[in-house]
């Protein structure tokens, strides 16, 4: 048998990664096979390695001096350079310039290109800078270099001879995709396949729940897997469908990207216990805010955990080594958590309500696409209107039925309860039944954990949730006709890839032939939706409004050897949905046996 | 696997192997001298003692390495409960292979001796986590309960997680303090101390006062540093 030994999930987070394994040599009956979280060696300090089963996502990049000496090494990284995990995080806190965060925000950020070297975005000259990709390749190195350690003994074992399965979240669209691809490729992972985060945690749920999940869903339901990360948050809608007697799943759909999550919370929190103290006359430096925001994480989930509590004391030591003299005393109380974080967060709203966008003013500095709505319950509302209705026509439910909670934030049951609660009227007026909880195994780690369950299933034979590709994409095209000064050229949307289309397979656009030029560049615009699921291939739409956004273009070079240049040759699109979870587009001259592969513009 | 003798072993037997090597290259060019006219025959006499010799200096390096983390083990031997985590605290000799170059290039520099190294990562720890070593070098007689509870908490937080990282602690004696306990014969009086009026021998009633403790596990990083330190938090300068 050539088949790897481990079968490895990671989580690669937007501020954690966790790689879990299954050593398919463990047991026999691989059902019932433990899913191990892999301790990850990392620097915690200068000149110490621990070993935790988190590794913090962030990099710091040291000055020349505190490479010297070798206490930034690891064996794998001789000379120091770029400090991954824990140590990073707590070092790159008080030289904010040279830490690289959020490298998987600026993966999926269009305005920006992701190939060069940004990160971090203020840091000083010497700093040699690292682009999203790159940056993201090194999480990955890092897991490698430290599996290949400790873990494998013989060159079979090594991390990048196993079966990968990476998770990426579900509203990464082509792009996203391909370019998580290619930065595993670059820190020399070429088997990976990727799966979407909601989906993972669903599939650490029937493992935690193995035989017995059917007594909980059956055929009809439809399950909302509400994800909240730290950086992100992540809605799907996942159906149990019933197919001659058997037991489906179906993701149906997933949300937008919306970069908003439990550090937003923990950070709102901070900001009004710090202006409370400006009140006062005491004025926090930056080092003193870091230490404020994770105080007021850890007095939040106490006040959230104990209902009995009205008041918490939050301290901010002395910066000096005068510690009791310089102690700054201030505490959160209940009614700051629930107007801030419940209100703020999660407030009450209607199932017709919609995020809200502030029009932003003037010039903005270079950043990440950070929401204007923090309400993430209007953001669910939007998902949910706009979904279940689909839902509703097709399959006779009127919204979700379960709902599977993911992410640390969620670990306070009152936080759980009120998103339920906001929920359930929504539901009484469509007459659904109440919302039922499916419990999370781990809601930090079941991703991962899932993600290595989900290979488990694909090797082993298992129940896999079909649903194919999440969106649907088409080209821009130009409508002739007079131009009229003042108004851009109206584009038509075609539809290339219908949404659900699934892995491995192919489709064509037979009856549609364009005209390449060959020498010159051909670009394309490049659109997509997760709400038109309907749309076929070779459907020209008109008139899309905001149901269909632009994400990039596509670009190819026309150069055949053998043709004159400026000659016109006749193709057509093809496009394939990988067995990895990419997509390749290409267009396809059949007569001359050509075919050009168009590539993403990530260049912003 | 005494150190001294093993170095010795070393040194004899990577000579012995060589020197017979050497031999029979110079007898090779005793009976063909053409060799030593092209290079093969310098090469069959100069190789033996330079691989030799640079063996040697790896084999002395490794032997070298081996040192601290030997003494990690023995430290904790007298304290008599097993430790789980064998392998964290003394790491594998495979691991420490990535430095060799730089002990080969400097070997008269200071190794840091082992008990030093446990005691500026805890110390440093319980510093970094709860600014241990600040609040007990502090003069805090000038200040009122409420700061100084204000700043303990903080203490105690940060503390409490690094030992909770580091250490598995649990009592000596898991029953509840005030409830009476029985001290049998054979009993380790390094466990348990008996305190108050003592006659006669054990078995003894007596009163739990205090239920002890002791570490159950010992999960301490690991420490690569090559250099000896005496610093257990360095001196912080902001670049304004």
């Amino acid at each position: 048998m050539n088949e790897p030994r481990y079968i490895v999930g990671i989580d690669l987070g937007t501020t954690n990664c966790v790689l879990s394994y299954i050593d398919t040599q463990e047991e026999h009956d691989l059902t019932a096979t433990p899913i191990n979280i892999f301790q990850v060696p990392q620097l915690v300090a200068p000149g110490e390695i621990g070993e935790k089963d988190l590794l913090p996502s962030f990099i710091y990049l040291p000055t020349d001096q505190e490479k010297q000496g070798g206490r930034l090494t690891m064996s794998w990284n001789p000379f120091g350079d770029r400090v991954v995990g824990t140590y990073a995080k707590s070092r790159g806190a008080e030289v904010p310039g040279r830490l690289v965060v959020s490298a998987k925000s600026w993966l999926c950020h269009t305005g920006v290109d992701r190939t060069a070297p940004i990160l971090p975005t203020d840091a000083p000259e010497d700093v040699q800078k690292l682009s999203p990709i790159v940056a993201t390749a090194s999480y990955l190195r890092h897991l490698k270099a430290a599996w290949n350690q400790t873990v494998a003994k013989e060159s079979k074992d090594r991390l990048e001879e196993q079966a990968i399965y990476l998770t990426i979240p579900a509203s990464f669209d082509a792009v996203a995709r391909e370019l998580t691809v290619k930065a595993a490729s670059s820190a020399g992972f070429d088997n990976i396949t990727l799966l979407e985060e909601p989906q993972a945690a669903f599939y650490a749920w029937l493992h935690a729940r193995r035989d017995s999940w059917k007594e909980e869903v059956g055929p009809g339901d439809l399950i909302l897997v509400c994800d909240i990360g730290g950086g992100t948050t992540d809605f799907s809608l996942i159906r149990v469908t019933s197919e001659d007697g058997e037991f489906g799943l179906e993701r149906v759909a997933v949300g937008d990207h919306i970069l908003l999550g439990g550090d937003n919370m923990d950070l709102a929190l901070a900001y009004s216990l710090s202006e409370g103290l400006k009140a006062k006359g005491t004025r926090l430096d930056y080092l003193q805010m870091q230490t404020l925001w994770h105080n007021a994480r850890m007095a939040k989930e106490k006040l959230l955990a104990d209902q009995e509590i009205s008041e918490v004391p939050v301290v901010i030591p002395g910066r000096g080594s005068g510690l009791v003299g310089g102690t700054v005393r201030t505490a959160l109380r209940k009614e700051q958590v629930e107007s801030l974080m419940l209100e703020g967060f999660l407030p009450t709203c209607k199932s017709n309500e919609r995020p809200q966008h502030h029009p932003r003013l003037g010039l903005q500095e270079m950043g990440l696409p950070y929401v204007s709505d923090t309400a993430i319950t209007r953001h669910l509302a939007r998902f949910l209107d706009i979904h279940s209705d689909k839902s509703d026509s097709s399959q006779g439910v009127p919204g979700p039925t379960a709902i599977l909670f993911n992410g640390g934030v969620l670990k306070p049951r009152i936080i759980r309860r009120r998103i339920l609660e906001i929920i359930a009227p929504w539901l009484r007026k469509k007459g659904s039944p109440e919302l039922k909880e499916l419990a999370s195994p781990d809601l930090d780690l079941a991703v991962a954990q899932g993600a290595s369950y989900y290979g488990l299933v694909c090797r082993e034979g298992g129940l896999r949730i079909r649903g194919g590709i999440a969106r649907s994409y088409y080209m821009g095209i130009e409508i002739a006709r007079p131009a009229v000064p003042g108004l851009p050229p109206a584009i038509k949307a075609l539809c290339v890839v219908p949404q659900g289309m699934e892995e491995g397979s192919s489709v064509s656009l037979p009856e549609r032939t364009f005209g390449l030029v060959v020498g010159q560049p051909v670009e394309f615009r490049f659109l997509a939706s997760t709400i038109r699921p309907d749309d076929s291939v070779g459907d020209l739409i008109n008139d899309w409004d905001e149901t269909i956004e632009p994400i990039t273009t596509l670009q190819t070079s026309v150069e055949a050897s053998g043709i004159e240049p400026g000659t016109v040759i006749p193709v057509q699109l093809e496009a394939t949905v990988t067995e990895i979870g990419t997509l390749a587009l290409s267009l396809v001259s059949k007569e001359k046996d050509l075919r050009f592969d168009l590539e993403f513009n990530v260049r912003g | 696997m005494k150190n001294s003798n093993l170095h010795r072993n070393i040194l004899v037997s990577s000579l012995l192997c060589f020197g017979s090597l050497t031999g029979l290259a110079g007898a090779a060019v005793y009976f063909d001298p053409t060799l030593m006219n092209n290079w093969i025959g310098p090469a069959m006499l100069g190789a033996p003692p330079a691989i030799g010799l640079i063996f040697y200096l790896i084999a002395r390096s490794w032997t070298k390495e081996m040192v601290p983390s030997q003494d990690v083990e023995k430290t904790v031997e007298p304290a008599e409960e097993k430790i789980t985590t064998g392998p964290e605290t003394a790491p594998p000799l495979d691991k420490s292979d990535a430095f060799n170059h730089q002990i080969t290039k400097s070997p008269n520099h200071q190794i840091p001796h082992a008990s030093e190294i446990a005691i500026v990562q805890t110390l440093g720890l319980l510093q970094r986590e709860g600014r241990l070593i600040d609040f007990l070098q502090e003069d805090i007689e000038a200040y009122d309960d409420a700061q100084i509870g204000a700043a303990v908490r903080e203490v105690h937080r940060g503390c409490k997680a690094a030992l909770k990282e580091v250490f598995g602690l649990s009592p000596v004696l898991k029953a509840a303090e005030g409830s009476q306990v029985e001290i049998e014969e054979d009993f380790d009086p390094t466990r348990i101390k008996l305190i108050g009026n003592i006659r006669g021998n054990p078995p003894f009633k007596g009163t739990l006062r205090h239920c002890g403790w002791k570490f159950t596990e010992i999960h301490l990083p690991e420490w690569t540093a090559k250099e000896k330190t005496d610093v257990l938090a360095p001196a912080e300068v902001e670049i304004l």
